[in-house]
């Protein structure tokens, strides 16, 4: 399969179909352009050269409770 | 005179609370609003006139009573349709759920209840939070009151409608990635996204669990101080939920705001590609103001704004559609157009994607921290330019500039959007000020300072 930047109308639609989306060409349409463009954004987000520095953690949100149990 | 309907919540709150003014007439005036600008804005999707007007029935004979609850007592307040009202129905503006009645109410309005609030209906949405402004769903989209051509800015787009035009004393709005300050900067109203954990999200139809939040929008931010105080406290059935002592608002944000300390982030909105002139110009005359009154303004760096953008679309996208997915597939023609394409693009998000963007959350979050130090606030803008056109509307606005309001969702930080002035077109500009979490009172304290000293909150919109 090609690249999210280049992906074909073809491989598109198997990928939609793996995931169960039921679309018309229409929609298809829109949504492999808008995939394009959000891949191209999520590229933004640093990926770590190596392993992660620390331990792998569930996420904890400053205001939630385990982020408090974790300032304590 | 001031009409009824356009009294700020605090003001009614002091005339009610010496005997002055009747709930059941001041309902009744907001009813009558309703009546007759409803029709051009539709920011209600249901007005529950009896139960409304037989709650301030009840509250002013408690108040005759000797029983006076608080500064809600009596106050007439809309509840964004994503909220649960026991008995009342609750469709989060959507065919999906357009018979859905809940029998309890969501938390929040659970405790505005308590605190003596009546509850005039429910207020149009973006479908789910999500999907909008949309005009293939089962009730119109919410206009905005400044221009009717011009979106009143989402999701909580009829809470911001409502409180501009004087529909509602205040409002219940929610917020994943700018949907309380989206709509209070479009409408020229106060609308405060509080600190993650501080008001439970219990009943409250979710959008992304890791960014929801619950908060009001107002006239004024001392209106929103009150209303936070009546919708914060701990709730052991929200995992988010945090214990921590609340403040009294109304009280913290009437202190001086000399000897505060700004950062503004100005490389947010500045520069190439940035808000518009008179924008800028509008927030150097609001920095101006703070300056004046004591507040020292000096620049402060974040990471890009791009680099939030992208981290909280990946987090939205992925959880919105995991919410949806069962729904979705099962009855896609039930959502309108919007929801569907942008809920499907959720599906295409992988899971290292989440994982990475969870990951690097808690990067941009620390170095907002860091931002921070020496610092009590920070002051940036709440939008690029004026409300957009309904016909600039688009199915997937993701792609252009970062959203200004989505830092604060990812880092969980307090965010209050004011109105700052007004464009040449009439229409209203507005900023953010934001805080360190769990310091709403700071927040709010900055923004009615602010809006003490200017003119805006003078002024309403011609509907």
């Amino acid at each position: 399969m090609s690249t999210p930047s280049e992906i074909s109308p073809e491989d598109f639609a198997v990928l939609c179909r793996r995931l169960e989306l039921v679309l018309t060409a229409e929609e298809g349409e829109r949504l492999r352009a808008a995939y394009v463009s959000m891949k191209e954004q999520l590229r933004r987000i640093p990926r770590p050269e190596t392993f992660f520095p620390e331990p792998a953690t569930v996420y904890a949100h400053p205001g939630s409770k385990l982020a408090a149990e974790r300032a304590r | 005179m001031t009409a009824l309907h356009h009294l700020t919540l605090a003001a009614a709150a002091r005339a009610i609370a010496a005997r002055e003014l009747s709930p059941v007439a001041l309902t009744q005036a907001y009813l009558d609003r309703i009546s007759a600008a409803d029709d051009q804005l539709h920011a209600y999707v249901l007005v529950a006139k009896e139960e409304a007007l037989a709650a301030a029935g009840a509250a002013e004979a408690e108040i005759a009573a000797g029983k006076y609850r608080g500064p809600l007592h009596g106050i007439p307040l809309g509840v964004k349709d994503i909220y649960a009202t026991a008995g009342m129905r609750t469709t989060c503006h959507s065919r999906v759920l357009l018979d859905h009645v809940p029998s309890e109410d969501a938390q929040s309005v659970r405790r505005l209840k308590a605190a003596g609030a009546v509850v005039l209906g429910k207020h149009a949405t973006h479908e789910f939070a999500f999907g909008g402004p949309s005009h293939d769903l089962p009730f119109p989209a919410a206009r905005n009151p400044w221009s009717l051509e011009h979106t009143p800015g989402g999701s909580s787009s009829g809470a911001g409608a409502a409180v501009a035009a004087g529909l509602c004393a205040g409002a219940t709005g929610s917020d994943t990635g700018g949907s309380i300050r989206s709509p209070a900067g479009n409408c020229g109203v106060a609308g405060i996204k509080p600190t993650y954990g501080l008001v439970s999200r219990r009943g409250v139809f979710p959008l992304s669990h890791t960014l929801d939040t619950c908060g009001p929008l107002a006239w004024t931010s001392e209106d929103c101080a009150h209303l936070l105080q009546g919708m914060a406290g701990f709730d052991p059935a929200d995992p988010a939920s945090v214990e921590v002592p609340i403040p009294d608002y109304a009280s913290e944000i009437r202190r001086s705001a000399r000897g505060l300390r700004v950062g503004v982030v100005r490389h947010f909105y500045a520069g190439a590609n940035g808000a518009t002139a008179e924008t800028i110009a509008l927030i150097d005359q609001a920095l101006s103001v703070w300056r004046d009154l004591g507040v020292s303004v000096v620049d402060a760096a974040l990471p890009e704004l791009a680099d939030y953008h992208a981290v909280g679309r990946a987090i939205l996208l992925s959880e919105a559609y995991a919410v949806h997915k069962p729904h979705l597939h099962r009855a896609p023609e039930l959502y309108g157009q919007y929801s569907r394409e942008r809920l499907r693009l959720g599906a295409l998000v992988t899971a290292e994607e989440y994982y990475q963007a969870q990951r690097y959350r808690r990067v941009l979050a620390k170095r907002t921290i860091e931002a921070m130090d020496g610092l009590d606030l920070l002051v940036t803008a709440n939008s690029y330019g004026a409300a957009e056109r309904f016909a600039e509307a688009t199915i997937f606005p993701y792609f252009g500039k970062p959203y200004l309001s989505m830092p604060f969702n990812l880092t969980g930080q307090p965010a209050l959007a004011i109105c700052c002035g007004f464009g040449a077109d009439g229409l209203p500009r507005s900023l953010q000020i934001v805080g360190r979490a769990f310091d709403d009172a700071t927040v709010l304290r900055l923004g009615h300072a602010y809006e003490q000293a200017t003119p805006w909150r003078g002024k309403r919109p011609p509907i």
